[in-house]
């Protein structure tokens, strides 16, 4: 088999591999802090939460992804809470008996106690979160359907600039 | 949200926040139909085009995927000044909204 090829077949074996890991909700095991964390993928509520907080610390309406993130790199409590909402990702293990009014539970104070007093190194933060994004891409899986899909487009506006 | 929910009556609001992940949601969201999957027989047979990456695509389409490439990266180099034509233009277009692993 030619090397090329042969790395193609791995790519797509590592496609199908993921593939299956999102089917499954397969957590993702993060050393952090000497602390082990299974991951697992993001829920549409925790993500929902995460916006809530990035909304809060965004002064300006309009703002970009980039400047959003600049608000989040010089604010530490809101980094914190955001990566222990996505450590956490469940509802149960947020909130008390799955309320927001009820608050936190003790595990959510204790994991956010622990990044905001205890983390000595804070490279450990960017590669988490880098494992949550890579976790939730499926761009992977729709490669083939967006050329596809583009081609479509590309082909379909054509059509009217030519006869015009 | 409410695409969803509309589309897959048999899921809650609860469901849809807490149980699933996002990107499960997203590939349930995602219309399959179309898709034909081949029977054992027919996976081993060499007449099956294979796409592993978006250019072997184009070339199943046609359209050539080495020479796209290299006219591609043609319209790339080129400075903002230069004019370019209106496939160099299509091109670069279809290279920016496509993430190729």
């Amino acid at each position: 088999m030619k090397p090329d090829t042969k790395n193609k077949e791995e790519s797509l074996l590592d496609a199908q591999h993921r593939l299956a890991e999102i089917m499954n909700d397969t957590p993702h095991i993060v050393d952090f802090n000497g602390t082990r964390f299974a991951v697992t993928r993001l829920k549409n509520g925790t993500q929902a939460l995460i916006c809530e907080e990035a909304a809060k610390i965004t002064k300006q309406e309009n703002m970009a992804f980039g400047d959003i993130m600049k608000q989040f790199a010089v604010n530490m409590p809101s980094i914190a809470k955001v990566i222990t909402f996505a450590l956490l990702n469940d509802k149960c293990r947020i909130f008390n008996d799955g309320s927001a009014a009820n608050g936190y539970t003790k595990e959510f104070e204790a994991t956010y106690n622990t990044l905001m007093w205890d983390v000595t190194n804070n490279n450990g933060i960017i590669e988490i979160l880098m494992e949550i994004l890579k976790m939730i891409d499926i761009s992977f899986f729709l490669t083939s359907s967006e050329v596809v899909k583009t081609m479509r487009n590309a082909m379909t506006k054509a059509i009217p600039q030519l006869k015009s | 949200m409410a695409d969803i929910l509309k589309s897959l009556p048999f899921l809650t609001v609860e469901d849809y926040l807490w149980k699933y992940s996002s990107s499960f949601i997203r590939m349930m969201a995602y219309d399959q139909s179309r898709i034909k999957y081949l029977k054992d027989g027919d996976k081993k047979d060499k007449n099956v085009a294979r796409a592993y990456t978006a250019d072997d695509v184009l070339t199943q389409l046609g359209l050539g995927g080495s020479s796209m490439a290299s006219a591609t990266e043609k319209a790339n180099t080129k400075q903002d000044g230069e004019e370019k034509t209106a496939g160099e233009t299509f091109l670069q277009k279809l290279r920016g909204n496509v993430v190729i692993k």
